[in-house]
């Protein structure tokens, strides 16, 4: 394995386009400047691409969208995890919580 | 903040460190998920460091690497993270008064830290708005959380070997996703925009070169966009 493999080329290329996409509104277009409706879109991006990665995990076994409604050990550990995320805003104990759920839940299943 | 109270700079820094301690011992866990995922593509040490700093961003960059491993195409794998990171283009418009009066260097570089706990950390801080007291506290707290990420990516690469490869841990990954999901779903509209590009990518999960994600994504952003058109 070489140090610049594809997937290092591939990384680095998402890096260049990361940083224009973080430096372009401080430096080459002034924040007013951008379109207003382009502004309002992007502010979606968290929750669409969050969401969107989500549900490709748990549709990754073939699953496709009766991933999302078939109760199965990943799909409860999904729910129990968002619970905890959305009531405390803790990405550690999120964490800790959907292992250890999506653990119990096979043993017991 | 007027300048009769203007902060010592080892105030700054302190307050900096303070600050961003709890924060980046809380990305340590992703940073270890993201690094054990990076050992899945053909990336040694090096390169894996370089591109997660020249990412700097964990779900784009956990968006790229489940790509890579499934053998998508070089643009697929670039413009999903890009839609992923694209976020950092409304944090950095947003900020633009914070870089405005700086040294060139500092308005190319310094933006490249911004990420969701850094730009969290500082939005609407009004005692960061001198030049010098924000340069000091962005690069010191952006230090910290940018060693403590690294290294943990490095130690998931490296100690990958020795955690167990269970289902369950493997879950790291995507609770890490819903905890940063999560957070948004306070409002009706980001609630449609996540079911919208969920829903979506779970339909065309089957399809190649992660392709069901982009077109997710594309449905939740449409979605959105239409439903702030009826709000105006």
């Amino acid at each position: 394995m070489s140090v610049l493999s594809l997937s290092v080329v591939a990384l680095l290329l998402v890096g260049v386009v990361s940083w224009a996409m973080r430096v372009l509104p401080v430096t080459v277009l002034p924040t007013g400047r951008l379109p207003v409706t382009l502004q309002r879109v992007l502010v979606h991006a968290g929750p669409a691409a969050l969401a969107a990665m989500v549900a490709t995990a748990l549709a990754a076994d073939g699953g496709g969208l009766t991933a999302l409604v078939v109760p199965s050990p990943m799909l409860v550990a999904t729910l129990v995890s968002g619970f905890v995320a959305w009531r405390t805003r803790r990405l550690g104990l999120t964490v800790v919580v959907g292992i250890l759920t999506l653990w119990v839940v096979e043993l017991v299943l | 903040m007027s300048s009769q109270t203007m902060l010592a700079p080892s105030t700054v820094s302190r307050t900096a460190l303070r600050e961003m301690a709890p924060i980046a011992a809380s990305v340590a866990p992703f940073a270890l998920v993201v690094g054990v995922a990076m050992r899945e593509v053909d990336i040694g040490v090096v390169g894996g460091l370089a591109g997660s700093f020249a990412i700097y961003g964990g779900s784009a960059q956990l968006a790229a690497v489940t790509l890579l491993k499934v053998g998508a195409g070089m643009l697929a794998v670039v413009a999903t993270a890009a839609v992923v990171n694209a976020r950092f283009l409304v944090y950095a418009a947003a900020m633009e008064p914070l870089f405005r009066r700086q040294p060139r260097w500092f308005r190319w570089l310094g933006p490249h830290l911004i990420v969701d706990q850094t730009y969290g950390l500082t939005a609407g801080r009004d005692e960061l708005t001198e030049p010098g007291v924000f340069r000091r506290y962005w690069l010191v707290a952006s230090a910290l959380l940018c060693t403590v990420w690294l290294s943990s990516i490095a130690i998931g690469m490296t100690l990958g070997p020795v955690l167990p490869a269970s289902a369950p841990l493997h879950f790291a990954a995507v609770a890490v996703l819903i905890g940063l999901l999560a957070p948004h779903l306070r409002a009706p509209v980001p609630i449609l925009v996540a079911t919208v590009a969920a829903v979506t990518a779970a339909a065309g999960a089957a399809l190649p070169g992660g392709i069901g994600l982009l077109v997710g994504i594309g449905a939740g952003l449409a979605v959105g966009g239409l439903s702030d058109r009826r709000q105006r």
